[in-house]
């Protein structure tokens, strides 16, 4: 077998293999999923670098139709399924300690192991077809694997919704492979450089990228991923949508419009709108959130305007920065959805205005949490900083080469993350500081098995922050040199000029000691503590009216005017693609309803008038022919 | 021996003696009736990859005698209703139990397949359209078995609008003969095609070719000739409903519209009626496709979704084969018109398999929770595990979920259109795939998922012999996806082949 063919068929194996084992059997399911992710990790790694590998094969032989199983591994898939599978297998090992007796292990593992499969599959494709194969296979996937969730009705819903959103996009990815197979008669994906220039090609392009940013999550097919997060089990949100979909999707564009098509400055705006507009859009919405984990997916859908916009600018510096925030978004975005999943395990809720005070009882999730948050704030001197600064920098550049509306977007961005920071300012004190609420009085930390990916995941924030040039140089330029420099314009010097985030960090744990100092210092002072005093009494201590949740940090934001009928209407799922496609459906479904009165010589009627058609056609066409004989 | 006849003697002779011997024998219909099935399905199966043969009954050679013959697309037929009928049946002896009369249930049943294994087997015009009306009477009878007033009803609407489509039929039958003064199809095809120089220039044969299409369009649910399905479909028995939809709508139209116009009529290249009958087939299946999948997302009962599906997807195996005869009448190439239709032959065959699964399941569910009524449902993966996994299959599988057979059929019968540059058709077909995955999630989420509510509470799973059939479709929606290869070469293939030969057909029943 293959080498390529390892990430693909061991964990499709071992996911069959799950379902097989009885339900009462513990441990087993764990051990066979567990074995199969780090085989498939391990053999991504030894792929690594040793790119191209193809892989040819006529698959599926339809008469003289054939559809060819054939793999690429180049310098961009390898490095994708090097972070498909060690996500995979870090969720893997968090699921063992997470899930609980109520849940249905067997089918849980199963799915974890397909999605693994189906994704390196996916990315691995060099066939148009196959990659659409993988991607919808995908989609039934999720739908089930939302449906796992404990609250049934919410995970239904949300698994009913990402269905059919993502099954529309594979629609529309359908239409445009077919429209790509008309036209040039082949469906290799190295085969196919194609302009988009005329109408025919740009409608093509646009129809494969709503796959590509439904798929991450981008404005305005976003809604899955709320929905979805209201029911899903917690790692299932860290493991799809918060990680393993973006990479998928940010692929899939990048591919798209810097390999397969080349694309003008026209489309290039379109992408860049859809990364502001999702930025800020998505960010609006988080602030506004009460439970953690539909406030962690409004964080997901934000960030993708940034990987989105990055990609958008075409310049090579915004390139890599869009990649790059695709990999560190998985990283802390994975890491704070099993933050979520550890403080909903331990306390049973993930209701931000029931949490509180949890730090000193759960350390080390805050730390991770903590960590990744300022990650995904762009705080520096963590991994979101370097990349958020490579997507500005590209901005800056293009407006250097006379695009003079850059600074809208470079705003746009820029605020975009003061408003994520204010946000996870928001989940940092509800969650882990202030008073802990009486309920949460025996809370512990999580075992090891949860907390090990959560530090694994939070130290890989601090790697990729620190020392940057390691996974730019490693992973980030091979692709942007190698894999898509073909159509990628002007050379590419990796902002070390700009930003040395090495030099940085050192300066700023200078700053932090230098800031210790004063505070300890400052400490020295005399103090005097007390206990509150609140109209004539003293209150015991720990009493939960004294809880301040934040919950409602920014509402003021919500009813700020302007601002207050935009969120009244979100709220109200106006502006939901899915909720405006449903309406508009039912209206003419219930015409053709009403056509169908029930009554017989309506319907035999029908027949007679299909047949009095038949015979018109038929018996002009005769005429006609005949009448052109004479 | 040849087994040709037994096709249709067996049930034929089951359907006789059933009621006979249920005079004093009260188990006469369900252990005659599951014999027969079973050694009609073990038949059917055993003739896979089996050489095509004519049978001349009573030793007189055709164009005289009457002729029965079992080529490549007889075959695919065969297995299909047998199969699924023995499928069916078992499923009924436990299903059946809550209904009086059984001896006449199962002497009908028998007669539905008799009528549909002549109409399969038959070389001749006038035997197609005896079998049709035997199997055509039979479901009638079957469809109001049930004896209240919606199944009176529903019955009473496919007896007015079937009877009509027989007539149209039957006077076809006698233009044809009227011109070529033979019912042999192969002999008619034989002389339409050497003495008319093909059907465009006699207008009597054109008006023939016009009532066929009628009349069979009207037994596959085409629209605008559909209107009956949705009310009878849904009233049948369960297991009646899953042999209507699954088998009896493509035996009694599709497969009579392909034997009567690829080898009696023809498609020839450059052919100008042929290009029009070719078109028309086009537009009735993607108004099929449009209207089922549409109507079919609007329905909140059980088993009048389902009915609205078959509409939509009997759709899709007739643009299949519409575009096969159109790149064929149009002088395309050949191998073009071959990859259409195996596609909608495919189809066929996957839409036997999933939708008599989905039938079977809807009665199933019908019998647990007492109700069609999809608002009252939910939770069902709870109560009825098995149940409810092999109807997730199925629905994935008729949503055009990879790897799953439904998804195959389509792509063929998509990428074969794109091909023969009917863009505008192919992207309606990939729209209404998705039609098709929105209402399945649809019945997904109300039924299946969510927390057990209404009806659902005090469900049980159905017994063995219910569930047992639904497993083996299940595997049927799997396998036929995984093993293409199998299936392809030795099923559909020959199919596909015996279609786009109509000489061949001439020279295996005239030798």
């Amino acid at each position: 077998m293959s080498q390529i063919l390892i990430p693909i068929v061991i964990p499709a194996i071992a996911g069959g293999l799950c379902l097989l084992v009885p339900r009462r059997v513990k441990y087993v399911r764990e051990v066979i999923s567990l074995a199969a992710l780090a085989w498939a990790f391990v053999a991504t790694l030894r792929l690594f670098g040793a790119w191209p590998i193809s892989y040819l094969k006529d698959w599926v032989v339809f008469g003289d139709f054939a559809i060819q199983f054939d793999l690429l591994l180049n310098q961009f898939s390898s490095f994708i399924i090097v972070f498909v599978t060690l996500f995979g297998l870090a969720i893997g090992l968090y699921s063992t300690s997470w899930l609980s007796q109520k849940h249905d292990g067997r089918r849980y593992y199963a799915l974890l192991l397909w999605t693994v499969a189906a994704s390196c599959g996916a990315v691995l494709a060099n066939n148009l077809l196959v990659l659409l194969i993988f991607w919808e296979a995908l989609t039934a996937i999720l739908f089930f694997y939302v449906s796992l969730g404990r609250k049934k009705d919410e995970a239904a819903d949300g698994a009913a919704k990402s269905f059919v959103m993502l099954g529309l996009s594979d629609a529309a990815m359908f239409i445009a492979i077919a429209l790509i197979w008309m036209k040039y008669r082949t469906l290799t994906m190295s085969e196919l450089s194609i302009f988009a220039g005329s109408g025919l090609t740009v409608t093509m392009y646009l129809l494969m990228m709503v796959g590509a940013i439904t798929k991450a999550g981008a404005m305005p097919f976003h809604t899955w991923i709320p929905a979805a997060a209201k029911g899903a089990p917690t790692p299932v949100m860290a493991l799809l949508p918060a990680s393993i979909d973006k990479l998928l999707g940010i692929y899939l564009l990048a591919r798209l419009s810097l390999d397969i098509f080349s694309i003008g400055p026209g489309l290039s705006l379109v992408l860049m709108i859809i990364g502001a507009v999702t930025i800020l859009g998505a960010v609006l919405m988080a602030l506004i959130q009460h439970d953690l984990k539909v406030l962690l997916s409004y964080h997901a859908i934000s960030q993708v305007g940034y990987m989105v916009l990055g990609v958008g600018t075409g310049i090579p510096i915004g390139i890599a920065g869009g990649i790059f925030h695709m990999l560190n978004h998985a990283i802390y975005k994975a890491c704070l959805f099993l933050c979520a999943g550890s403080v909903e395990k331990q306390t049973g809720t993930t209701e931000i205005s029931k949490l509180g005070g949890l730090a000193r009882a759960m350390p080390i999730t805050f730390a991770a949490c903590a960590i990744a948050a300022f990650a995904i704030s762009g705080i520096p001197p963590f991994n979101g900083y370097v990349s958020k600064w490579m997507v500005y920098t590209g901005l800056v550049e293009l407006g250097a080469r006379g695009f003079s509306a850059y600074w809208i977007f470079l705003i746009a961005a820029l605020f975009g993350s003061a408003l994520t920071l204010a946000s996870f300012v928001k989940v940092l004190y509800s969650g882990f500081l202030g008073q802990r609420p009486s309920a949460l009085a025996r809370v512990k930390e999580s075992s090891w098995a949860m907390t090990i990916p959560m530090i694994v995941l939070a130290a890989l924030c601090i790697i990729f922050g620190v020392w940057a040039k390691f996974p730019i140089d490693r992973f980030i330029n091979p692709v942007v040199h190698g894999a898509i420099g073909t159509s990628v314009r002007g050379s590419i010097d990796l902002g070390i000029g700009y930003w040395d985030p090495t030099v940085a960090t050192g300066l700023i744990i200078v700053g932090i000691i230098f800031g210790l100092v004063v505070f300890t210092v400052g400490r020295t002072v005399k103090r005097r503590t007390g206990r509150i005093f609140i109209g004539g009494t003293v209150p015991p201590d720990n009493m939960d009216s004294m809880h301040v949740t934040g919950a409602g940090f920014y509402n003021t934001i919500r009813e700020t005017k302007g601002l207050s009928g935009l969120f009244a209407n979100a709220e109200q799922r106006v502006f939901d693609v899915y909720e405006i496609g449903g309406r508009m459906g039912n209206v003419v479904v219930q015409g053709l309803r009403a056509l169908h009165d029930g009554v017989l010589s309506t319907y035999l009627a029908w027949s007679v008038i299909g047949l009095g058609a038949i015979v018109f056609v038929l018996l002009s066409a005769l005429v006609r022919e005949l009448a052109s004989r004479q | 021996m040849n087994a040709v006849p037994l096709f249709v003697a067996i049930p034929l002779g089951a359907a006789f003696l059933i009621p006979l011997f249920g005079l004093w024998w009260k188990k006469s219909g369900e252990v005659l009736a599951t014999l027969s099935t079973l050694v009609l399905a073990v038949m059917a199966i055993s003739s896979i990859g089996a050489p095509a043969v004519t049978h001349h009954m009573g030793g007189w050679a055709p164009p005289v005698g009457i002729a029965l013959v079992s080529d490549g697309l007889a075959i695919l037929l065969l297995i299909a209703v047998n199969v699924i009928g023995f499928l069916c049946l078992v499923y009924s002896l436990k299903y059946m139990q809550v209904y009086s009369g059984l001896p006449k249930y199962y002497s009908l049943f028998m007669l539905m397949v008799a009528g549909m294994n002549g109409v399969v087997v038959s070389g001749d015009l006038f035997n197609l359209y005896v079998f049709l009306e035997i199997a055509s009477i039979a479901s009638y009878a079957l469809v109001a078995f049930g004896v209240e007033a919606d199944e009176l009803e529903a019955g009473f609407k496919y007896l007015v609008l079937g009877s009509v489509a027989s007539v149209m039929i039957l006077f076809a039958v006698g233009t044809v003969y009227a011109v070529t003064g033979t019912l042999n199809m192969a002999d008619a095809a034989r002389e339409i095609s050497t003495r008319f120089g093909g059907p465009e220039m006699n207008p009597a044969l054109l008006l023939a070719a016009a009532l066929f299409l009628m009349g069979f369009s009207l037994k596959a649910a085409l629209v605008p000739f559909h209107a009956w399905l949705p009310d009878a479909h849904p009233s049948a028995p369960a297991p009646i409903s899953a042999m209507l939809s699954g088998v009896v709508i493509k035996s009694l139209g599709v497969y009579a519209i392909c034997r009567v116009f690829f080898h009696v009529f023809g498609f020839m290249p450059g052919v100008t009626s042929s290009v029009i009958l070719a078109n028309i087939m086009i537009w009735f299946s993607v108004l099929s496709i449009v209207f089922g999948g549409l109507l079919a997302v609007g329905q909140w009962d059980l088993k009048r979704l389902l009915a609205y599906s078959s509409v939509g997807q009997i759709g899709y195996v007739m643009l299949g084969i519409g575009v096969g005869a159109r790149v064929l009448a149009t002088g395309g190439p050949r191998s073009l018109a071959g990859l259409a239709i195996l596609g909608g032959l495919f189809h066929l065959l996957n839409h036997a398999a999933f939708k008599s699964l989905l039938f079977l399941a809807s009665g199933a569910i019908q019998q647990a929770t007492g109700t069609r009524d999809m608002k009252q449902m939910g939770g069902l993966k709870e109560r009825m595990p098995i149940t409810a996994m092999t109807t997730n299959i199925a629905a994935l599988s008729i949503a055009g979920v990879p790897p799953f057979a439904g998804f195959w059929s389509k792509l063929i019968i998509i990428f074969a259109a794109v091909k023969a540059g009917l863009l505008v058709v192919s992207f309606i077909a990939i729209a209404m795939a998705f039609v098709t995955l929105v209402y399945y999630v649809k019945l997904q989420r109300e039924v299946l998922f969510g927390t057990v509510r209404g009806a659902v509470e005090n469900a049980r799973e159905v017994p063995a012999l219910m569930y047992v059939p639904l497993i083996i479709l299940a595997i049927f929606c799997v396998g036929f996806g995984l093993l293409y290869p199998v299936l392809g070469y030795r099923i559909l293939e020959p199919a596909r082949d015996a279609l786009l030969n109509g000489a061949e057909y001439i020279k295996l029943v005239l030798g």
